[in-house]
């Protein structure tokens, strides 16, 4: 069954993506799909496992370490000033 | 000089060892096999001859003043451009990361060059390794060596391509769902997955964290396990990478499949398979028994819920590790926003292919309020259950034996239109990566279209010794010398 064309705009803006009228019906009936398939997992008798980390990691040691320079990493920037990352302005109405 | 294009990973190494072949050449070879059969393939989205060539010539003179040179020194090699290398671009087949350099280099690649090996080039992925076709890529179309009207498959189609037309003996690729083993198959190599935590994540863009892992594409098993030797190991820098010694893996590959005990899932359905499929199916199963393996039947109910987890899972992952493709701090950034807000939905919405935007709305949806439980709680409560479950298989066998994919390579375009069917091309690697289980593809034979098809052995974790060992068995038997033609592109080998 298709998802919702709201549903696909509400689940795309929280996604932060920006879909045409025409992808928001195509992903609606690909999605829509997906979705009524991956409901079979409804059917699993599967119980909740007890804990929600199934990974044995481990913890780095608590100091600090020179990995990147920072230069490099500012480089890597659409627009940069200085030491800083440079964005439009946050709260509405302004120019970058 | 021997044909450097004929050697494998070992051969070429030894070739090299024994000053029957220069770095150079070698680096030479393949480079020219590559500028031969690439606007056939497509296989490599970066080809870099100068400082290929140049890092050969070094190779070459660390050699002749007497110095160690590494295991691998010398051979060509392809890296799938999801993997950081230091200085260079790093596109992982996306518009959203253009003019992107990476200030680092992963692991698994610093590993293999500090043995020595020579990358010439990037190759071309789904984008950000979401895919089982390689055209979910936004920078390159690849064509399958063995029939260019077809897909090399995915996501590593590139790595793969790149082994089965010449150009490399060796190309890594990165496998969540099966993306090193499904192309792997569809282009007559093999493909090998070590178990989660066998080979460092670190510098290899990440696309589900819990289920990535980073492995070999080679032509013969042999070359997988020497490749895979060089690869694993603990890494500080990855915290979920393993601290168990890494064995020789080449020690005892030869020691045959008789008595030990192979599973075959009673759980396969053989009518969703392609006729071809389910007849070389047959044929392996009772090659391998002809080897002196036991084939036994084995349980693992939940396996039949592997293609559903795993969708949760991956894209739920992925909607989070691709939140940081925001157009701030690098990559590509949509012009003319005047609000922060704006910005990022501009150069995501501009940035992103169609499938990965799919992608990440399939976690988003599964990870928002309301439906959290119902999906991803619950895929996480199968995922559980199904690593019980084989892992309680495999204490009884020594691997599980399943075809690597339902299908040869499917037509350029035949799935593009229905993500679903395209998920469907996993059905049987995924849970490997569900459980962070070790899996092998090798070749199995050819269809009626002349189309390669593959064997998938799965192991106990950490045990990638044994599966390539049957995998090797398996192999010496079937003795599958079949190249693709690549008719009028390829030079007289």
């Amino acid at each position: 069954m298709p998802l919702d064309v709201l549903e696909v705009h509400r689940i795309a803006s929280l996604a932060r993506l920006r879909l045409s009228p025409d992808e928001e019906l195509r992903f609606a009936a690909q999605l829509g799909r997906v979705v009524d398939y991956i409901d079979q997992l409804q059917s699993c008798s599967a119980v909740e496992p007890e804990s929600a980390a199934p990974l044995a990691a481990r913890d780095a040691a608590d100091e600090v370490e020179e990995r990147s320079d920072r230069g490099q990493l500012l480089g890597n920037a659409p627009l940069a000033a200085g030491s800083f990352f440079v964005v439009p302005r946050v709260l509405g109405g302004g120019d970058a | 000089m021997p044909d450097a294009l004929g050697l494998g990973v070992e051969a070429t190494a030894r070739a090299l060892a024994s000053g029957q072949l220069t770095a150079v050449e070698a680096v030479s070879a393949a480079l020219q096999r590559a500028a031969a059969v690439e606007p056939a393939v497509g296989a490599f989205l970066r080809l870099t001859p100068e400082s290929a060539l140049e890092r050969a010539a070094a190779i070459d003179a660390r050699r002749a003043r007497g110095e160690s040179v590494g295991a691998l020194a010398g051979v060509p090699v392809g890296l799938k451009d999801n993997l950081a290398v230091a200085g260079e671009p790093l596109t992982c087949g996306s518009r959203i990361l253009a003019g992107y350099r990476s200030p680092f280099s992963a692991t698994a690649v610093e590993r293999l060059l500090a043995a020595g090996a020579v990358s010439i080039g990037k190759t071309n992925l789904d984008e950000f390794a979401m895919g089982s076709s390689c055209e979910n890529s936004s920078l390159a179309t690849t064509r399958n060596p063995w029939d260019r009207g077809r897909v090399p498959g995915g996501s590593s189609g590139g790595s793969a391509a790149a082994v089965a037309s010449g150009s490399v003996p060796l190309a890594l690729g990165s496998d969540t769902g099966g993306s090193i083993r499904q192309p792997a198959a569809l282009c007559g190599v093999v493909g090998l997955k070590p178990t989660y935590g066998r080979v460092s994540r670190w510098g290899l863009v990440a696309f589900a964290s819990s289920l990535d892992q980073v492995g070999p594409i080679t032509r013969s098993v042999r070359d997988a396990a020497l490749a895979l030797g060089v690869l694993a190991g603990s890494d500080e820098r990855d915290a979920t990478s393993a601290t168990a010694a890494v064995p020789d893996y080449l020690e005892g590959i030869e020691d045959g499949a008789a008595g030990l005990r192979i599973g075959v899932l009673r759980e396969i359905d053989l009518a969703g398979l392609e006729t071809g499929v389910q007849s070389n199916w047959t044929a392996a199963l009772e090659r391998l028994a002809g080897l002196g393996a036991e084939i036994v039947p084995v349980s693992v109910p939940d396996v039949r819920f592997a293609i559903e987890t795993y969708y949760v899972i991956a894209n739920c992952e992925a909607s989070a590790n691709l939140a940081r493709f925001d157009g701030v701090r690098y990559g590509r950034r949509a012009e003319g926003a005047r609000e922060l807000a704006e910005l990022y939905l501009a150069s995501r919405s501009e940035g992103f292919g169609a499938e990965v935007k799919r992608r990440i709305m399939l976690g988003t949806f599964a990870l928002s309020s309301g439906y959290y439980e119902a999906y991803y709680a619950r895929a996480r409560a199968v995922m559980e259950e199904l690593r019980k479950q084989l892992g309680a298989a495999l204490e009884r066998i020594d691997a599980i034996a399943t075809p690597t994919t339902p299908t040869a390579a499917f037509r350029l375009g035949e799935k593009l239109e229905d993500p679903l069917a395209m998920y469907l091309s996993d059905v049987f690697t995924t849970p490997a990566n569900l459980a962070g289980l070790p899996a092998v593809a090798i070749p199995s034979g050819v269809d009626a279209l002349g189309l390669p098809l593959s064997l998938q052995l799965i192991g106990r974790p950490f045990e990638e010794g044994r599966i390539l060992r049957i995998a090797r068995a398996f192999e010496r038997d079937l003795d599958w010398r079949a190249a693709p033609e690549l008719r009028g592109a390829a030079p007289a080998a």
